[in-house]
């Protein structure tokens, strides 16, 4: 694996060699490693030592970055079973740093590294778990980084699949589905991959939590103000607590755009697996999202979207996707997506005609926005809608009349749209001479399968009960201005670490 | 010269930029007038040479023509057939009724567009000063009988001949009177005397008409003459002229203005009208609650009527021109509420539409929108309808034979009756639309009682062939109205039960899906909510938004505007500008006395 690694990414090299023969003094690092080691220990139950091991991060998080050097021999050293999070951390603080100093050689090889402990299943999912905000920022930035700089999405894609397939998995557990940074940058890359069937089961339409990226920098943050607070106020240092205790029940969990890039990317790929229902869903969530500015992917995800109705739905129903006014807005920056939206499937009108010539007159633009394989697709499902509502309409009908009601060039063309029709399995057809004998399928369900549907409302509608409440009870119905933290913390003064004192 | 004494900022308050704009369709007219009106009326010369050199004038006569006729233009209709008398046309309406359906008649029915023309020609040589319309009507007259197919066809009335005195009178005489009635227009306005601007801009809004130049009696009417109607009978008959002009402009959108406005105007008369009646033991006293009145002799009782029978009428013609309205948008159902809000007894019997007309609107519109229950009800057994029917024998049968499921008679006389509505230049977009509902709906009726029904059966009994009636039940499945499959191989109509247990079962699948899925939708939210996460980016990262300047000059356009007044907003300014007037004159007054107080000290 490392030398295969070796031949991707040219130039780098083992900085734990250089490391060993300059006899630098790993001391700092030697003495974290032995402090996680010694969470193996008896004296220690074994469920805590997770927990433990990412407290011990948390507050040596910024030796990692000083030591980037002695990452290797951490690893090393280091028992994944108990330091998973430590390592990861390391890895991070390795990947940020050379980052940061464009350090080509650096960035690789922490790569590399991430790729070999991932691979070998060497994490404890459930301990990486316990530091998102290290595991799915580290996972998001090495996932960019091979698509981007590298041009390399297949690695990219194995190493944050691994990952998340270690801490999500998936074989029919009953595990949340979780929103994580990740998750955007994983199908972004399965879209220059164009492997999408293995990236399909990360598609969650019910998102049950999103990851909190943000929450334990800002307690950190919350603490220290409390101490500075503290020492300067000494006689006021309740009032002080009560301040700094405020912003941390507000900030987002994750920054939005991150949900953005999950729903638009995610929708993405299930059209390109032909799921074109839940790749609706999707893109409805994406467009109705509130915005004080439209965004790219918000614009983008509209006019997906308008597609797509096209195809499923023969229509494009604006008024459920929320703000009016935003509608109003997509419509103005792109008119000929509003054209499109305006479209009702009428076969009496002609539609697929109409719509044929709307894709030609802006073919241009469809190329700009890579929606024209979708736009052919259009073209060709509204000339079979028009001849499945013939299906609904007769049980027989003669094929040249099929052509002239379908308004088709040529009975060749009717053929062949029926015969796709049988293959798609939507209708069956038996011809006898002139007259065709048709019939759609449409399966009935039965009475079981609609009760069971009955209790799904159900369900849901209790829990939307139950999150209402919840929401009522909580800090939902505070709404303050929204503010990031981009540097995700790692920028923060160094301090003495409580562990080494 | 006559723009300038118009369009003076100073006399109207208009902005000079928006009447600039205003008058940018002026040009073409203005040009036609000066080619054939020039100025030097005392040079009769000069008007003949410009007669006889028809390349230009000619031309621009058309063009012109072709542009006040661009709704028609657009309007591909041709009748072929004789379903209207031109001379009964002409005893039935009145004036600028006649002429707009004559001229509809003329473009739409080759068979009648000799006689239509005739007789234009006729009537603006006996009524009117219209020598623009009078040369373009001989020139399509005179294509139309040199046209070979025209040869072996019978004219019902004599070809007239070209009057090129009349012609060179008229047009010696309009530019000067127009001057005059300019200048006296102006001169009343400068020295502020309501009543006489009010009587000079009548005047000239007359002599607009009697030319047939509707675009400057459009204009002029435009500029705030409501402020001079000091009278409820003057108001009337101000929105009596300002509907009927916009009715021979074609201009859809000034008409919906004008009869609301008109309309919530003579209510408050009526209303005002009603409460001094009420009140007729005391004397009426001017007041706002009466802004209309005007202190009266409470023993003169012919006044009384006088002003309630203006004020019906008013009514009337202002329900009955939103009756046009509703039907150029396609409203049928208030097409029939609107009818019957209307007292056709008031309505001047030879103005744009007749009772007749409103009559044959209105049970079209019924047949078209109403159930059966409702059409017998509120039309069939209604005593207006059947009064505004009964000089229409035939259409009384047709709604006879739908009512009485005769739906092979019933479509034979909506065949026969066609070409005649199709002549009808209010009616004429609709009667393809109207009677494929009418038609719907027969069919939809013959079905109800079959669950299956041989196709050929079917057309035999509505009259109609196998295409049509096929193409008349798509239409039907299409639109819901029924469900229901076609056999061909059978040449049978199957009704599909929608109570059937898998239909049902389907339906409820449906719903539960739509439910789950809006579920799952705000399941999103609530999870966004739950992790802090309320918008995708950050209040601060928000453009300046255009529209708060566009509302910042909305308020204050706002606080000069007259809601009721016309949505340009020119007559507001207008009204401003007498107070401004007053104040401007008053202004160099106080100035003087000012100056005489500082010389006394």
């Amino acid at each position: 694996m490392t030398t295969f690694f070796n031949k991707l990414f040219t130039g780098a090299s083992s900085s734990s060699s250089a490391a060993a023969s300059s006899g630098m003094d790993l001391g700092s690092m030697e003495s974290l490693c032995a402090a996680i080691n010694e969470l193996c220990s008896e004296k220690h139950v074994s469920e805590n030592v997770g927990e433990l091991a990412a407290g011990i991060v948390r507050k040596n998080k910024e030796l990692f970055e000083k030591k980037s050097n002695d990452v290797e021999a951490f690893l090393l050293h280091c028992s994944p079973n108990v330091g998973s999070a430590a390592m990861v951390a390391a890895i991070k603080g390795m990947f940020d740093t050379s980052a940061a100093k464009n350090n080509e050689t650096g960035t690789d090889r922490a790569v590399e590294l991430l790729n070999h402990y991932v691979d070998e299943n060497n994490f404890v999912g459930g301990h990486l778990k316990l530091v998102p905000e290290i595991i799915f920022p580290l996972l998001r930035d090495v996932g960019l980084y091979c698509l981007e700089k590298k041009n390399k999405p297949e690695i990219g894609q194995r190493i944050i699949m691994k990952a998340l397939g270690s801490m999500f998995p998936r074989n029919g557990s009953n595990a949340p589905n979780v929103l994580t940074s990740a998750h955007g940058v994983l199908f972004a890359c399965a879209l220059e991959t164009k492997d999408y069937a293995s990236v399909e089961p990360f598609i969650d339409l019910h998102v049950d939590e999103i990851a909190n990226e943000n929450c334990i920098q800002d307690q950190e943050k919350s603490d220290n103000r409390e101490r500075d607070f503290g020492d300067v106020f000494l006689g006021r240092m309740k009032k002080g607590a009560a301040f700094g205790s405020q912003p941390v029940a507000h900030n987002p969990h994750l920054h939005p755009k991150y949900v953005l890039d999950y729903l638009y990317n995610g929708a993405c790929i299930l059209i390109e697996l032909k799921r074109f229902e839940d790749a609706l869903f999707l893109l409805e969530i994406c467009v109705g999202m509130p915005a004080f500015s439209v965004q790219d992917q918000h614009l983008d995800s509209f006019k997906k979207y308008v597609l797509i109705s096209l195809i499923l739905k023969g229509k494009v129903d604006v008024t459920e996707n929320g703000d009016k006014s935003a509608i109003r807005h997509f419509k103005t920056k792109s008119p000929e997506y509003k054209q499109f939206s305006e479209i009702r499937f009428s076969r009496s009108s002609n539609t697929h005609s109409a719509v044929e010539s709307l894709v030609k007159s802006a073919k241009d633009r469809l190329r700009k926005d890579g929606n024209t394989e979708i736009a052919k697709y259009l073209v060709v499902e509204m000339k079979k809608k028009t001849i499945m509502s013939l299906t609904r309409m007769f049980t027989s009908i003669r094929i040249s009349e099929i052509e002239e009601l379908a308004f088709l060039k040529s009975r060749d063309q009717v053929t062949e749209l029926i015969g796709q029709l049988v293959e798609e399995q939507r209708i069956t057809v038996r011809i006898d001479g002139d007259m065709v004998f048709w019939t759609e399928l449409s399966p009935v369900p039965s009475k079981n399968d609609v009760e069971n549907k009955i209790r799904i409302v159900d369900h849901l509608n209790t829990l939307l009960h139950e999150k209402n409440t919840t929401m009522k009870a909580g800090s939902g119905r505070m709404r303050p201005s929204v503010m990031y933290n981009e540097d995700e913390g790692l920028s923060m003064p160094p301090t003495e670490s409580k562990f080494f004192s | 010269m006559q723009n300038e004494l118009l369009d003076d900022p100073m006399d109207t308050g208009a902005p000079a930029a928006e009447a600039a704009a205003a008058d940018e369709p002026l040009p073409p007219a203005h040009g036609i007038d000066r080619e054939v009106t020039p100025k030097p009326a005392g040079n009769p010369d000069l008007m003949q040479q410009s007669l006889d050199n028809p390349a230009i004038p000619m031309h621009l006569i058309e063009k012109r023509d072709d542009r006040r006729e661009s709704c028609d233009d657009g309007y591909s209709l041709t009748v072929n057939e004789s379903a209207i008398d031109i001379e009964s046309l002409a005893c039935s309406y009145d004036s600028n009724a006649f002429f707009l359906r004559a001229r509809f008649i003329a473009r739409h029915c080759p068979i009648l567009r000799a006689d239509a023309y005739i007789s234009l020609i006729n009537y603006l040589k006996e009524h009117t000063t219209d020598i623009t319309h009078y040369v373009a009507f001989f020139n399509e007259l005179e294509s139309e009988l040199a046209r070979k197919e025209f040869k072996n066809r019978q004219l019902n009335f004599q070809i007239p001949l070209r009057d090129q005195k009349w012609i060179e009178e008229n047009g010696a005489t309009w530019q000067s009177t127009t001057d005059q009635l300019q200048a006296e227009y102006k001169r009343h306005k400068d020295e502020g005397v309501k009543e006489s601007t009010r009587r000079a801009m009548e005047d000239l809004f007359q002599h607009y008409m009697m030319a047939g130049k509707i675009d400057e009696a459009i204009r002029l009417y435009s500029r705030g003459i409501r402020d001079y109607c000091t009278q409820l009978k003057h108001s009337i008959n101000m929105w009596i002229n300002w509907m009927e002009v916009a009715i021979c402009a074609n201009d859809w959108g000034k008409l919906d203005t004008v009869t609301n406005t008109a309309y919530r105007s003579l209510k408050d008369a009526d209303d005002a009208e009603k409460n001094s009646q009420q009140s007729q033991q005391a004397p009426p006293q001017r007041g706002e609650n009466a802004p209309y009145m005007v202190e009266r002799d409470p023993n003169a009782p012919i006044q009384t009527l006088t002003n309630r029978q203006l004020i019906e009428t008013a009514l009337a013609k202002c329900l009955a021109a939103q009756v046009l309205l509703k039907l150029r948008n396609k409203r049928y159902s208030q097409v029939v509420e609107t009818i019957l809000q209307i007292k056709t007894e008031c309505l001047q019997s030879k103005w744009f539409v007749t009772s007749s007309d409103l009559g044959i609107y209105g049970m079209l519109s019924a047949m078209a929108t109403m159930s059966r229950a409702d059409l017998k009800l509120q039309v069939s057994g209604n005593g207006t309808f059947r009064k505004l029917l009964e000089s229409e024998p035939q259409l009384i049968e047709l709604l006879g034979s739908y009512t009485s499921s005769r739906f092979g008679r019933c479509f034979e006389i909506m065949r026969s009756v066609k070409p005649r509505l199709l002549l009808d230049p209010f009616i004429s977009r609709n009667v393809d639309e109207l009677f494929e509902k009418i038609r719907q709906k027969c069919v939809l009726q013959y079905l109800q009682p079959y669950s299956t029904i041989k196709m050929a059966t079917m057309a035999e009994a509505v009259g109609m062939s196998s295409a049509e009636l096929q193409l008349s039940l798509l239409e039907l499945i299409e639109q819901k109205h029924v469900s229901l499959k076609i056999d061909q191989n059978e040449g049978i109509v199957r009704i599909l039960d929608e109570r059937d247990e898998n239909a049902i079962l389907k339906r409820v699948n449906v719903t539960c899906d739509r439910a789950t899925q809006k579920a799952k939708s705000l399941l999103w939210k609530t999870t966004l909510a739950g992790a802090n996460i309320h918008s995708i980016s950050d209040k601060e990262t928000r453009p300046k938004r255009k529209n708060q300047k566009e509302s910042a000059k909305f308020d204050r356009n706002f606080g000069g505007i007259d809601v009721d007044e016309d949505p340009r907003g020119i007559a507001g300014p207008s009204g401003l500008s007498d107070d401004f007037n007053i104040a401007y004159d008053q202004q160099p007054q106080q100035q003087v006395q000012y100056l005489e107080d500082l010389g006394d000290i």
